[in-house]
């Protein structure tokens, strides 16, 4: 029975990471390459969601479309923040960059509020409440897709990343900006495909989570905290590091919560954060800094 | 064929280069002599795109390149080989060279051939080619950077300190590299610490002090010259 | 929230209208002045529009037979608290010396409550609503009055309906970490043990949790007959029920009393089919002057009928009639005796008031069925 309720947890641990992974990977990416720490992505999550709402509702598509409407949706805002917001802040201090990424953030955040209402929505998903069991565990149809599909988008990322021209070149502006550029890379061009990849990641992570929780317009600031904590504990700008630090994060809160107590859950984000930043800063898996 | 007239570059409010003229012809070997702080890789920086200047004018075939972001003057034929080789530490030396050919005119029907030529140059990195550059020594780590820049076909080649940091056996290598590309017809714009290597090299040579251009003229000529001996050959 | 506003200013229009033109329909009689004091701006402001709603419904059907007095109309005159004590407070010192109004509603949270039952203290007839802390009436004053049950009064009664009713032999608790979850747990250990009930666990969740599979693994895999949820926050309330169905557990799911709603409902689907909650509230009760508000109700707004706004038309319904019988709307040590020397049959059931002026409420266990709120068994 003991360990019915173990698997059980590793397993909600899981499908919570990869969710952590998504939204972890894109905030790690417009780091990597931009060298921007962005306190706004957690709204691109929060837009995700809302636009796979309004999809669902407005125009009665059904949820897989919705979903990736929204996510390509959000891909083409992230192009337009990073052209119309990031790109003019580029030669400012890496500081004043930081404070008006959250200054965008409460923005967009506010502007939701007014736009969509305070009042909760829920994304209706045809998987959402139906429980498959397998063997001694219960896992929902929605679980079980939010785990598979961001398994292969992340397969997927890294695929891009390592063997496509364009992620070479998003790992070369990574590693050295200024030598990209003296290689004939459009590095504006690579800025602007990277926050596409990061605001799209972000935005089909809310898409998939939302059916198994509720939806309000903070819900960024949630996402982007969650992001942080992987993105440290796996490594700024590393993607791998991104991968383990979600799902370990994800698998921690589960058995942290389920075996010591449930109002620790939280709790144990920051005490890795602070562990991880005092012995190893530079992020549990992490080798060097880079994007692979 | 490359012309730079009137150049300025300033860096907030302290202006860094206060007009410099200076041309490479097609084929040729210039070099830029000067101390530390005279401003010869703000000159370079200048050239292909990563600084901004902010007076003067700098053409290419004819054609002003001055306002044109540094992929684009690549694609015109002008690559710059920086200080410090700027190599992508975890990507492969075969990476490198995809990359560098990003922005050559031949595009792909030309690639195997370059790749070829820049093998026969440099053999040693045709049997690395899956190496990461971040692992390789300094002397393999130019020829990484260099072999980039081919990649891209360049009709003019600025090279920055290329010898920095190498042990003198790989200095000579280097040197007769830079005689082969000569030999190639590519123009070069040197740019070089140890003056008595570049005067040897180059056909012309400009000497630059505190942003300006001082002294110009043929290479062996300003090797016997009295001031740059004293200040430049520890003569 | 622009709904919200534009709803709100729709409001405030149609009060403004309803004023320019209650002069001409009642030229003989004075209206009686209610206040309807709520919090119709901020985070409350839903909840206070549902409230002012039920109250205009309740004024209409009461002024549709006659109004009361011999023919004197009822009127609403509304004012913002914004849920904070000193709007209240504020608020009811306008009604009363601005606006001149005969009796005052309002008090919808505690702090509210609270803090403007000292301004209204022994001067004017105050009736609060759905504040539920002890001291609003254990240190009240002559003419102060609360409808909502105290969640003691709740709890005594649910758990009887939990004991009698529904048939389970364990319960597992998923309450809010904060005071009010802390002594409902202790609360309910206490009542449930009366009956033989065991508690095999409980978990505590944080205000700003959105998942609770880890808490619910753990409840479940103590194999409890029951769940009790004990979720103020609807949207929290929402997730916790889709998150017990989501674990596959097929037991009886009890809501904490009052946190029912349509809102709920539409937000938790399926998840909330057969779960047990205690209301004052239960829509479907045969009471005829429920179904005369609730036909109102339907006519003028689009929002379901709610409890909070049945609250709101019980005070407007029972300080008219108390009005009415007493033969004055300012005698208030008059109206305040008549409130308290008798049985009222409000929307709400019947009621009647201590001499503290809390409402002994009818306590309804109520059920989700086919999406709907229904009654199975009442009590007090």
């Amino acid at each position: 029975m003991d360990f019915i309720v173990l698997g059980q947890q590793i397993i909600n641990g899981l499908v919570n990471g990869m969710g952590y992974v998504l939204i972890a990977t894109g905030l790690t990416l417009v780091f990597g390459v931009l060298r921007i720490v962005n306190f706004a992505h957690g709204e691109f999550y929060m837009l995700g969601a809302f636009l796979t709402y309004y999809a669902l509702t407005l125009f009665g598509v059904d949820y897989v479309a919705a979903a990736l409407l929204a996510t390509i949706a959000v891909a083409g805002l992230g192009i337009g923040a990073n052209r119309f917001f990031f790109r003019p802040l580029r030669k400012e201090h890496e500081f004043t960059i930081l404070l008006s990424s959250l200054g965008l953030s409460l923005l967009i955040a506010n502007g939701a509020e007014e736009l969509f209402g305070a009042d909760p929505k829920y994304v209706m998903s045809p998987y959402a409440d139906e429980a498959s069991e397998i063997g001694p565990f219960v896992v929902t149809e929605q679980r079980l897709i939010v785990f598979a599909a961001a398994a292969v988008v992340m397969a997927g990322v890294y695929w891009f990343i390592r063997y496509t021209r364009m992620g070479k070149m998003m790992q070369a502006t990574a590693q050295n900006p200024e030598g990209a550029a003296l290689t004939g890379i459009n590095t504006d061009f690579v800025h602007g495909y990277t926050f596409a990849l990061a605001c799209g990641l972000a935005a089909l992570a809310g898409a998939l989570v939302a059916p198994t929780a509720m939806l309000f317009p903070t819900v960024g600031s949630w996402a982007v905290l969650k992001g942080f904590i992987v993105v440290v504990m796996g490594g700024l700008g590393s993607v791998t590091g991104a991968l383990l630090g979600g799902l370990l994060l994800g698998v921690v809160e589960s058995l942290g919560g389920g075996y010591i107590s449930l109002g620790f859950k939280d709790a144990i984000g920051y005490a890795i954060i602070i562990a991880v930043l005092l012995w190893r800063p530079q992020g549990l898996f992490s080798v060097s800094r880079s994007t692979r | 064929m490359l012309k730079v007239s009137g150049l300025k570059v300033r860096y907030g409010n302290r202006e860094a280069l206060h007009g410099i003229d200076l041309e490479v012809g097609t084929g040729e070997i210039v070099t830029l002599v000067g101390s530390n702080g005279a401003g010869k890789t703000t000159t370079l920086k200048a050239i292909s795109g990563i600084l901004r200047a902010t007076g003067g004018q700098v053409e290419f075939g004819g054609e002003r390149i001055d306002r044109l972001s540094p992929h684009a003057i690549i694609a015109r034929g002008v690559v710059h080989v920086p200080e410090g080789r700027l190599l992508f530490a975890d990507m492969t030396v075969m990476e490198h060279l995809e990359l560098g050919a990003l922005r050559a005119p031949s595009g792909k029907a030309g690639y195997a051939r370059r790749l070829d030529w820049v093998f026969e140059l440099f053999p040693v990195l045709k049997e690395r080619v899956a190496q990461r550059a971040g692992t390789m020594s300094g002397g393999q780590q130019q020829m990484v950077a260099i072999a980039r820049g081919l990649m891209a076909e360049p009709k003019c080649l600025m090279l920055d300190e290329p010898s920095l940091g190498l042990a003198p056996i790989v200095v000579d290598t280097l040197a007769d590299t830079i005689l082969t590309l000569h030999r190639a017809g590519i123009a070069i714009l040197l740019v070089e610490q140890r003056v008595d290597l570049a005067l040897r090299l180059a056909d012309r040579a400009y000497v630059l002090e505190t942003g300006r251009v001082v002294l110009s003229g043929a290479a062996d000529a300003l090797a016997e010259d009295d001031r740059v001996r004293e200040a430049y050959l520890g003569a | 929230m622009l709904n919200r506003r534009i709803t709100v200013a729709a409001l405030a229009a149609a009060t403004a209208i309803g004023l320019a033109l209650s002069p001409a329909a009642a030229q003989q009689k004075p209206p009686v002045k209610i206040a309807a004091i709520a919090p119709l701006s901020g985070a409350g402001a839903f909840d206070g529009q549902l409230a002012v709603e039920g109250m205009k419904a309740m004024a209409e059907v009461i002024n549709q037979r006659g109004g009361i007095l011999g023919g004197r109309k009822i009127e609403l005159v509304t004012y913002d608290d914004k849920g904070t004590p000193e709007e209240g407070v504020s608020a009811a010192k306008r009604a009363m010396e601005q606006d001149n109004v005969d009796m005052i509603v309002g008090g919808w949270f505690s702090a509210v409550a609270l803090a403007q039952k000292e301004v209204t203290r022994d001067k004017i007839i105050n009736v609060m609503t759905s504040s539920q802390h002890p001291n609003v009436t254990e240190q009240g004053h002559k003419y102060l009055f609360r409808l909502n049950a105290t969640s003691t009064m709740m709890s005594d009664t649910y758990s009887k309906f939990i004991c009698d009713k529904m048939k389970v032999k364990s319960v597992a608790f998923i309450t809010i970490n904060d005071d009010y979850g802390r002594l409902e747990v202790e609360n309910y250990k206490k009542l449930l043990a009366s009956c033989n009930i065991e508690v095999k666990g409980n978990e505590f969740y944080n205000r700003d949790d959105t998942d609770f599979t880890t808490a619910l693994t753990k409840l479940k895999a103590l194999n409890p007959d029951a769940i009790y949820v004990s979720a103020i926050n609807t949207s929290q309330g929402a997730t916790i029920y889709r998150q017990i169905r989501q674990t596959a557990f097929k037991g009886t799911i009890i809501a904490s009393a009052g946190n029912m709603n349509p809102k709920l409902i539409e937000l938790s689907g399926p998840a909330l089919e057969g779960v047990y909650c205690v209301s004052l509230f239960a829509p479907d009760s045969q009471n005829s002057s429920l179904k005369q508000w609730m036909t109102q109700y339907k006519k003028d707004f689009k929002n379901e009928p709610s409890f909070i706004g049945s609250l709101g038309a019980q005070a407007v319904q029972v300080l008219a009639e108390a009005a009415d019988k007493a033969g004055s709307s300012r005698d208030y040590d008059k109206i305040a005796q008549t409130l308290k020397s008798r049985k009222w049959d409000t929307l709400l059931g019947q009621i009647s008031f201590t001499d503290k002026g809390q409402a002994m409420q009818n306590i309804y266990l109520v059920q989700v069925k086919n999406k709907q709120i229904v009654s199975v068994a009442s009590g007090s």
